[in-house]
């Protein structure tokens, strides 16, 4: 069956407001002032209200609350206002359990915001991508969404199928998806994704963050593969047989990383594990 | 005279959780120690059953020589680092060291990884070179392709892994 198929299927698929694809969107684009980004988060008066209400929560423990958007960008600057609104628009989402895969609830949440940050911090740090790093971050955040798709499709027998090519005969858990489903959650969260009119360049990385595509040159899908081996790494690991992962070395290499790299990056990744427990509880 | 209830209310377990680069000891024996979801970095737990003292030690890499400001700030990332202040805050709780059950669980290993992402293989290899050099023997549950929850009771020194799927088990 392919992604489209399915997708077509599912009746309870995760669908952000039209504001929070638009912002997606304009964060792709060069040249996108501040003020433009503030305006659209205005044009949605619930939004906006969720967007201050989680500003002024005390995660982020602001000594003056906050009561405008401009106010907002001010205090806690433009990117992280971006990832806040990122949270509300697909948090919720994320953070349900997935039992086919046994996730339990806020494990797969907390692991996209942990390949979200690793993903920034490798386009801050060393990655030669001319890439934004907001649209990196974006990507990372998004890169499994499809198994919130899978998890509903999945039933014991297929579980039990995918487990035991994974368990037994050394599959990847995304070669034994498509050994047995014919599809996998890369490509079925990358159909999800173009449904929603996200920008080619994150469709094609959360489509290939299992199989990245490296030639001509190493596209974002690269990134987005070491960041999520990154987030494994940093203890953010949910679901059975989790690091049954098969590495992309060319992946690595075509980034410019070495072994030392990985662990420096892993180094500074930690670092910002800060901003993943400040979003965690922002849905 | 007022009866006696035939009910007894059991105090709840504390549990006291350690994140990543992080360490955690106490003698509180009303309490757990957990740290959540070790994929490559490792879990050691150190307890002595006499003095009912253990700690957790949650570590990511395993030379610290890769950059020397953050071992400063954040010890407990890296093995070498890590290790000694953990059995040195135990010993400041009255652990004695010829008593000390060690107990290891961790080191993941990711399927093909041979080169750049090795990490869980060496920080096992590093960790056993320590605790070899200090005479120290440890249980060891270690690598696969599965992330591991660790849990010390601190009532009893028993160390039980959790992973995805699979029943808990003692180490």
């Amino acid at each position: 069956m392919n992604a489209e198929t399915l997708i077509a299927q599912i009746t309870d698929l995760p669908t952000p407001s039209p504001v929070i694809i638009k912002l997606m969107d304009l964060l792709h684009q060069t040249d996108v002032e501040n003020e433009q980004v503030v305006r659209v988060v205005k044009s949605d008066g619930a939004l906006c209200a969720k967007v201050l209400a989680a500003c002024n929560s005390a995660a982020f423990g602001l000594a003056e609350p906050v009561a405008s958007v401009e106010q907002a960008v001010f205090y806690l600057g433009y990117q992280q206002i971006f990832r806040i609104i990122l949270a509300l628009g697909v948090g919720k989402s994320l953070a349900r359990a997935l039992p086919a895969y046994l996730i339990d609830e806020q494990e797969l949440w907390r692991h996209s915001l942990t390949a979200a940050v690793a993903s920034e911090v490798m386009m801050a740090e060393g990655s030669s991508l001319e890439i934004e790093p907001s649209v990196a971050y974006t990507a990372g955040l998004l890169h499994d969404i499809g198994k919130l798709v899978l998890n509903q499709f999945l039933t014991p027998d297929s579980v039990t199928a995918i487990r035991s090519l994974v368990e037994s005969q050394q599959h990847s858990r995304v070669e034994a998806e498509r050994a047995i489903l014919e599809t996998d959650h890369a490509e079925v969260g990358a159909s999800l994704l173009k449904s929603w009119r996200l920008p080619e360049i994150i469709v094609e990385a959360v489509a290939h963050h299992h199989r990245p595509v490296l030639t001509p040159r190493p596209r974002l899908s690269a990134v987005v593969h070491v960041a999520d081996c990154l987030a494994h790494q940093l203890s953010s690991s949910p679901g059975w047989d989790a690091y049954a992962l098969r590495v992309d070395e060319r992946a690595v290499s075509s980034l410019g990383f070495s072994p030392e790299k990985i662990e420096r990056l892993l180094i500074s990744a930690h670092a910002s594990l800060h901003c993943v427990e400040e979003l965690a509880s922002v849905s | 005279m007022p009866s006696v209830s035939p009910w007894v209310i059991a105090t709840p377990r504390v549990e006291l959780v350690v994140g990543v680069a992080d360490m955690l000891v106490s003698n509180n024996i009303a309490a757990d120690i957990i740290t959540h979801s070790l994929g490559s970095c490792l879990g050691v737990s150190v307890y002595d059953p006499v003095h009912k003292v253990g700690g957790l030690l949650h570590f990511m890499l395993p030379d610290s020589t890769i950059d020397r400001i953050k071992a400063a700030k954040f010890p407990f990332m890296f093995a070498d680092t890590g290790v000694p202040r953990l059995f040195r805050a135990v010993y400041g709780l009255g652990g004695e060291k010829s008593r000390l059950q060690v107990k290891v669980a961790g080191g993941a290993r990711f399927l093909d990884d041979q080169r750049l992402f090795n990490i869980g293989p060496r920080n096992v290899t590093t960790l056993a070179d320590i605790l070899a050099r200090n005479g120290v023997s440890a249980t060891m549950d270690t690598g696969g392709q599965i992330s591991r929850t660790v849990r010390l009771n601190l009532t009893n020194g028993l160390v039980s892994v959790r992973t995805p799927g699979k029943t808990a088990y003692l180490l």
